[in-house]
């Protein structure tokens, strides 16, 4: 079974994956993994990734660290390595109230890593942590 | 989504009022929706029920290619996202 590995940080997981724009490009974004996050959506993408969303969702209550009605819109998600590629449904917001480890842009939340066979963290090597989904 | 006219803000409120309804009641204009299904909306109506977003995305823009028209949502029962 294909698996991808993702270097951990000493503050939490990191996914690298790719969104088709609306123009066929893959714009590839770091997300932050909270498998604390569940509901309707497989992301929380910061509303300044623009030009990756290919049709809206409806909007809708969102409770806990982000909190009230928001956006949300359809995007086409795909993680080459692991033959991945399929629409998910994202919050897109205002990313600044969520703490998100540097050089990320949102979160990915449990819809999303469920749609994988395996999933979590593992160590390669002493004290070397990894993220690793497997399809 | 950057920028919207006023007619694609009332066609999106003709979309959300449809998927809440759907998602409420499993229904829709006489017809009915099973949780887990995925449902693409254009002015309100259904345009297609599919098997994945996929399907409903392309559904959709086979007859909208406006990304900013139209709505493609998964049935629920509850449209709450949570974040711990």
């Amino acid at each position: 079974m294909p698996t991808v590995f993702f270097p951990s940080r000493d503050d939490g997981d990191i996914i690298e994956l790719e969104l088709v724009t609306v123009g066929g490009a893959a714009r590839t974004v770091f997300l932050m993994v909270d498998s604390g996050f569940f509901g309707l959506s497989s992301f929380v993408l910061s509303s300044e990734i623009d030009d990756v969303v290919l049709a809206p969702a409806p909007a809708g209550n969102v409770l806990g660290a982000l909190r009230g009605v928001q956006t949300r819109g359809l995007v086409l998600c795909q993680i080459p390595d692991l033959g991945f590629r399929g629409s998910q449904i994202a919050i897109i917001t205002d990313v600044n109230s969520l703490s998100l480890l540097p050089g990320t842009e949102g979160l990915v939340g449990l819809r999303f890593l469920r749609q994988f066979q395996e999933w979590g963290g593992v160590q390669r090597g002493a004290g070397v942590w990894h993220f690793f989904l497997t399809s | 989504m950057k920028t919207h006219r006023n007619s694609d803000l009332q066609e999106f409120e003709l979309n959300q009022r449809a998927a809440e309804h759907i998602c409420q009641h499993l229904e829709w204009q006489g017809q009915s929706f099973r949780v887990g299904v995925c449902v693409s909306l254009l002015n309100g109506e259904v345009v297609s029920t599919e098997k994945d977003l996929d399907c409903a995305l392309t559904a959709l823009r086979n007859v909208e290619p406006d990304i900013n028209r139209g709505m493609v949502f998964e049935v629920t029962t509850d449209l709450v996202d949570v974040i711990r």
